[in-house]
């Protein structure tokens, strides 16, 4: 395993830039996901990483070593695909005993170790099927196999899980988190899935457009956003935006799960909000309401329906601690959170 | 709108937008545009040297004359009574094989029990040597003793026989009409893989949406296959322009000159009559004129792009929902109407109105076939009795083993009007047997080493402009008909020795395979996802390594499918041989066939069809037991002959 440093790493396309510059430190057996919207520049960061792709500039090290001049076979890192690129015409054994192979490894060393990894990931029933015949899930961890057995740099993982379905997903991830931690593995992942990092991660690098925007801990992300593009883009249903009433060039940022119906006990700070209940989305534990205020959609959330109905009107309410300030023209986050007094009463979006 | 920006300008994937092209994809590429540069490119511009030139090959002199060879063919009356032959053969094959192709592929898309079978009937007339065909239906179309003759004698129609070919205008459309009964299967197979691309669920909707069959088939089949025809139009197009074993077989350009087309024209300018100039002229001009034929369909008939940009992604999420036109007015459902059948007369009458389809196809395509099996055993004297007739007197395997094992016969017994000397051709055909094997096998395995590694490259660098060069090269190479390249060779092969071996007939059929198996190897990859290759890289394959241990097994489908359908190629092909081998060590079992049909006044038809008969085993046996390789390998290499 090594700790992994990208810094300043540019990458074109022909004329079009598509990573500007990017700096990331990644610590030995950590777990790092690369988060954002496709065509952000994750994938190609990655395949950057795994030297798929060449870099226009900057330096990608392994533990301090340049690794430039490698081509993808000498820097020993494995890479698990989103549709997995098994080898058809092989057996699950040789499927995972492939890359050991290409290191002329010895027999005995070959099948020790695809019997270790075969048992780590619950495959030894598999080994002498093809991959045609084996399910989607099965088919992943034979993926992870083949990249764990032979004790990799750095374990990179593109959008693995995007082709399971809903529950077989949320269980892989609890075992891919849990793999990682028993062997130690530096792992690079890069997801669409922002529940998917959050809940994967040690640490989410979040990136817009070839730009990183924030790279941090799953909570100070959630937390403290850096920038309009990070809070809109983690959390579901996604942050609300207004425009702050009385400082120009100000846009609040509310979550729906911090924005709730008001009630007497509210803090004198509370952040109120008054519209028209347009729609109640029943989500199981709590309900969504979509609330129109000023002609803008506004999303919120109850644990209680209690008496609302659409077509009525509903007071909204949120801490005042939990409010995002936004620079409108850049995006930046603004430092302070608070909302002076003034504004406690202001229904103007 | 927050996002709008983040969305819209995602896409990567632009026109300069590809990494740097890998010395390995140029070394994967050089071997098979060198081999290709030599086999066709050189010919090709000695051809061009040919035609602007005037040569007696007797005191060998030749002289540059310019465009006058190509002003003296378009002055020759003769020219532009073939341009008309050619155009009638053109027109009418045209029409004929699309309809026909179509009502077949609509038919083999219904599934009822027997599908596959039929499937790979209906391949037979298309597996099956030009060659073949033509000695076929020039017997069942022949004057005194033919197939055709003796049937309407069976059935008391005596009056009705007739020369069949001997009318100059019936001969042109009955020649034509063999052609469309080789051609059809072509045509019925990419309409079929079209109709099995169309998702099922646009016929579903449409059902819904109130349209009938007839309506169905219009407006949504018929566009959809639009592209497929567009291809179908162009390939038809060449094939009949260049068509040859046929007319060689079944009239020689005769009666007259009323079945010379251009193509045939051609190759009696510079064969019989040894102008060479002008005969190149005559090859080229043709081919000239396939490409103009394929450029106006495209324009015609192919896709029309809009100038407008995929405009952005709207942001949906921040746009709210208040703007909303109110709908108009409300339209009334119709009236179920009660069908004047009920549902079971119906099912009925769909069946049976299928299986009436599915016999006629199968007498089209395999009643012919069938026929010259039973020729084959029947006793030579029974062909040639007059009054003709088609049943045999009785069965027998004699032919068989007269082209067999011509040793044995010709010591156990004496076949019944067989003289010495006809059998000197009967006993060519194991030899040519294995001529042919020998010279299929060579050059498939030849065209096997070299061009998956040139497909690969073309599928993966598609943007690079080297590999685009070569690309469109092999492109226009395949586009190149044989013939054009039949008088360069000629000359060549003498000039270097090579003429009259086996050797200069691989040459020759490597000029025809490697462009076709370039492009089924790169569609093949087309279909390999690329992160095959990545995994490959990073579990440690050097790029030969990932295309030896990876790639290639990968592709193994793919590859028995080239191997097939090459072999077949390679196995009918008839232009080549029987202008380049002169000798019997030499020749392949077409040509042998063809020598039989040059002396058919000595009546040694038994033999004749027994040989056929072999010669249409390795399509028969491919056609039914490789029948998917033959279509996958039809499909993807698209398509010679």
């Amino acid at each position: 395993m090594s700790a992994i440093k990208i810094d300043s790493v540019v990458k074109n396309y022909g004329s079009l830039r598509v990573l500007h510059g990017l700096d990331l430190d990644i610590k030995e057996g950590e777990f790092v996901s690369l988060l954002g919207p496709s065509g952000c520049g994750k994938s190609t960061l990655l395949y950057c990483v795994a030297g798929l792709e060449d870099i226009n500039g900057g330096r990608i090290l392994f533990d301090d070593r340049d690794i430039a001049g490698l081509n993808s076979r000498e820097r020993n890192v494995a890479l698990v695909f989103q549709d997995y690129a098994l080898y058809p015409h092989m057996t699950v054994r040789e499927n995972i005993a492939f890359p050991l192979r290409r290191q002329k490894l010895d027999k005995e060393t070959v099948k020790g170790q695809v019997t270790w990894a075969s048992e780590t990931l619950g495959l030894t029933e598999l080994l002498d099927r093809m991959p045609s015949d084996l399910s989607g899930g099965q088919r992943q961890r034979v993926a992870v196999g083949r990249a764990i057995v032979r004790n990799p740099a750095a374990l990179l993982m593109d959008e693995p899980l995007s082709n399971l379905d809903a529950a077989l997903r949320v269980h892989m991830r609890t075992e891919i988190k849990q793999l990682s931690r028993e062997l130690g593995l530096t792992v690079l992942f890069v997801t669409h899935d922002q529940e998917e990092a959050m809940v994967m991660s040690d640490r989410i690098a979040v990136l817009s457009n070839g730009h990183l925007q924030q790279f941090g801990e799953p909570m100070e992300i959630y937390r403290n956003p850096a920038n309009r593009f990070v809070a809109q883009f983690i959390g579901s249903p996604k942050m609300n935006m207004i425009t702050s009433a009385d400082q120009n060039g100000v846009l609040l940022g509310l979550r729906p799960h911090d924005l709730t119906p008001a009630t007497q006990q509210d803090d004198q700070d509370a952040f109120e909000l008054t519209g028209e209940l347009a729609l109640i989305e029943p989500a199981g534990p709590q309900f969504f309401l979509d609330v129109i205020v000023n002609g803008q959609m506004i999303k919120a959330t109850t644990d209680d329906i209690g008496s609302f109905t659409t077509g009525s009107e509903i007071k909204l309410s949120v801490p005042a601690d939990r409010v995002y300030r936004f620079d409108a023209g850049t995006g930046d986050a603004l430092s302070g959170t608070s909302i002076s007094a003034s504004s406690r009463k202001n229904t103007t979006p | 709108m927050a996002n709008l920006k983040f969305w819209s300008s995602s896409k990567i994937s632009g026109r300069s937008g590809w990494p740097r092209t890998p010395p390995f994809a140029y070394l994967a590429t050089l071997p098979t545009i060198l081999v290709v540069l030599l086999v066709v490119g050189f010919p090709l511009a000695y051809s061009l040297w040919l035609a602007a030139h005037k040569s007696n090959p007797i005191i060998k002199k030749t002289k540059f004359v310019g465009f006058d060879n190509f002003l003296t063919v378009l002055s020759d009356q003769s020219f532009w009574n073939a341009f008309y032959n050619t155009a009638y053969f053109v027109g009418f094959s045209l029409v004929l094989t699309t309809l026909l192709g179509i009502v077949i592929a609509l038919v083999l898309h219904k599934s009822f029990s027997g599908r596959g079978f039929m499937r790979s009937v209906m391949l037979l007339p298309w597996a099956m040597a030009p060659v073949t065909i033509g000695i076929l239906w020039s017997f069942i179309y022949a004057g005194d003793v033919g197939t055709l003759n003796a049937l309407l004698h069976d059935i008391g129609l005596s009056a009705w026989t007739t020369a069949w070919l001997g009318d100059g205008n019936r001969a042109l459309t009955l020649v034509s009409l063999t052609h469309v009964w080789n051609q059809t299967p072509l045509t019925a197979l990419l309409i079929l893989a079209g109709l099995q691309s169309m998702p099922v669920s646009l016929h579903k909707a449409a059902m819904l949406d109130g349209a009938g069959p007839m309506t169905r088939f219009f407006k949504i089949t018929l566009p959809w296959l639009k592209p497929t025809l567009l291809f179908i139009t162009i390939i038809a197009t060449i094939n009949a322009l260049m068509a040859f074993d046929i007319i060689w077989t079944m009239t020689k350009g005769g009666p007259g000159e009323s079945t010379t087309v251009l193509a045939w024209l051609g190759y009696v300018y510079s064969f019989k009559f040894m102008k060479l100039g002008l005969g190149a002229a005559m090859l080229y001009i043709l081919t000239a004129l396939s490409f103009c034929l394929a450029i106006i369909y495209v324009l015609v008939l192919g896709p029309r792009y809009s100038k407008q940009n995929k405009t952005a992604s709207i942001d949906v999420a921040d746009s709210g929902m208040s703007f909303r036109t109110p709908r108009p007015h409300t339209t009334q459902a119709p009236a179920l109407k009660r069908p004047i059948l009920s549902p079971e007369a119906r099912k009925v009458l769909s069946s049976f109105g299928l299986w009436v389809m599915v016999i006629l196809i199968f007498m089209w395509s395999a009643f012919p076939v069938l026929l010259l099996g039973i020729m084959s055993i029947t006793p030579p004297s029974d062909l040639i009795r007059i009054p003709p007739s088609v049943i045999p007197s009785r069965l027998t395997f004699e032919n068989f083993e007269t082209v067999l094992f011509p040793g044995w016969s010709g010591s156990n017994q004496t076949v019944q009007g067989t003289s010495p000397e006809i059998t000197v051709l009967a006993k060519r055909v194991p030899l040519s047997i294995k001529n042919s094997l020998i010279v299929g096998a060579v050059t498939v395995s030849i065209a096997l080493a070299l061009t998956p590694f040139a497909g690969y490259a073309f599928a993966r660098w598609p943007r690079s402009r080297a590999i685009q060069a070569g690309l469109w090269g092999m492109l226009f190479t395949r586009m190149t008909p044989a013939l054009v390249l039949l008088l360069p060779f000629f000359v060549l092969y003498r000039i270097i020795g090579i003429d009259d071996t086996r050797t200069g007939l691989i040459v020759a059929h490597l000029s025809i395979l490697l462009p076709l198996f370039a492009w089924m190897m790169k569609s093949t990859f087309e279909s390999v996802p690329r992160s095959l290759d990545s995994a490959a890289k990073i579990d440690g394959c050097s790029h030969f390594q990932m295309m030896i241990r990876v790639m290639l097994p990968v592709i193994r489908p793919g590859l028995m499918a080239a191997a097939i359908f090459g072999f077949l190629v390679s196995w009918n092909e008839f232009l080549f041989a029987v202008v380049l081998t002169s000798n019997p060590q030499t020749q392949t079992i077409p040509v042998i066939l063809s020598s039989f049909l040059a002396q058919v006044r000595y009546h040694e038809y038994g033999p004749m069809f027994a040989a056929s008969v072999v010669s249409i085993l390795p399509p028969v046996i491919v056609a039914f037991v490789f029948q998917r390789y033959l279509v996958q390998g039809a499909l993807s290499g698209a398509v010679k002959g």
